[in-house]
């Protein structure tokens, strides 16, 4: 499903005269009014309910990426991939990471969603490129590895994004 | 003062149900108590039958009906319960021609995940305080499209220039040997 490739806007255009613009009364300021701008207490109030999640979160985290890892390694052993169901997987993984601070994890499993996307056969270097992004997030997780995480942590970054840009480059 | 957020009736649209409990206690927390989660679209659209909702918060990718289809019913459908309803599109999708895909078919605000207390607010904030006027061509309906003058955009992109199709590079097992290589030494020293 997201690794699906855009399709063009077959929608008319309009001409000059179609264009309508229409003033919509602002419902929901009239709901939530009088106010204005930021609410910091109730901000801190949401953050600590992420915080309080947490715990339940990093126990699941390191079981679902073992299951990703299993799943890989089970498509490379039988030479039948499924990069939809991979991507799937590491997509669900990567948003959900960065709101609990594993930043690093998301950054990685994004650029894995980004390698993914192109591939329509998977090559020999393809299969060395997963499974470098899948070990990098599984070193990550593992070392607890939060925030951007320390000076190496951006050099990791820049090795598999040269590893993702030229794959696609190269395609 | 801050805004009164308690009797919004908020209709959460999320297949991944860690996610769709997490978001759905992070609004509670900003002082929703009118949120109804669903799974999918489809359950969504079900709900719409007893319940209108004033503002929209969905998830893309969903089957067997996803954010952007959900958004098009709104937006177009004779039963739609209102045409105009916020809709904030939840995605780690952020790739250029998905954010325009999303544009086109009518939602309001783009959340991107990972999703922080502070984005998720930002958005609501940005749909109650600067909504757009609604335009219908032809071949649209929705919320303008046009969020800035282009013509006076100074921003970090003006600049950009796409690259080229034949900027191509090589990318043989050899070369992807070294880099995966230089990788896994880096992490070893994480």
């Amino acid at each position: 499903m997201p690794r699906a490739q855009p399709t063009p806007n077959k929608a008319p255009r309009g001409k000059p005269g179609d264009f309508q613009e229409i003033q919509v009364p602002n419902k929901l300021l009239e709901k939530v009014g009088p106010g204005f701008g930021a609410n910091p207490a109730a901000v801190e109030r949401a953050d600590n309910i992420v915080e309080q999640m947490k715990a339940t979160y990093e126990a699941r985290l390191e079981d679902e990426l073992e299951d990703v890892i299993a799943s890989y390694e089970a498509m490379c052993a039988s030479g039948t991939f499924d990069l939809d169901k991979l991507h799937d997987a590491v997509h669900e993984i990567r948003g959900e990471a960065g709101t609990f601070g594993y930043n690093l994890v998301s950054d990685i499993g994004k650029l894995l969603c980004e390698l993914l996307s192109p591939i329509a056969t998977v090559s020999a270097s393809d299969e060395q490129a997963i499974n470098a992004h899948l070990k990098a997030m599984q070193t990550v997780v593992a070392r607890q590895v939060k925030g951007a995480g320390p000076e190496v942590a951006k050099q990791i970054i820049q090795g598999l994004t040269a590893i993702v840009e030229k794959s696609r480059n190269g395609k | 003062m801050a805004y009164d957020l308690e009797h919004l009736q908020v209709q959460l649209i999320e297949d991944n149900r860690n996610m769709r409990s997490l978001v759905k206690a992070m609004l509670k927390a900003l002082g929703m108590s009118g949120v109804r989660d669903y799974a999918d679209g489809q359950q969504a659209l079900d709900a719409l039958d007893e319940f209108t909702p004033d503002l929209i918060i969905t998830d893309w990718m969903m089957s067997p009906v996803d954010g952007l289809e959900f958004t098009k019913y709104i937006r177009t459908h004779n039963d739609s319960p209102d045409i105009f309803t916020p809709i904030i599109l939840m995605t780690g999708h952020t790739e250029q021609w998905r954010i325009i895909a999303a544009r086109d078919t009518g939602v309001n605000e783009l959340l991107a995940k990972p999703i922080t207390a502070q984005t998720l607010y930002a958005r609501i904030l940005a749909v109650i305080e600067k909504p757009r006027p609604f335009v219908r061509t032809r071949g649209f309906f929705g919320p303008c499209r046009r969020r800035v003058n282009w013509k006076d955009y100074m921003g970090p992109e003006r600049r950009f220039v796409p690259d080229q199709p034949d900027d191509k590079l090589d990318f043989d097992l050899d070369t992807a040997d070294r880099e995966v290589a230089e990788v896994e030494r880096l992490l070893e020293s994480l």
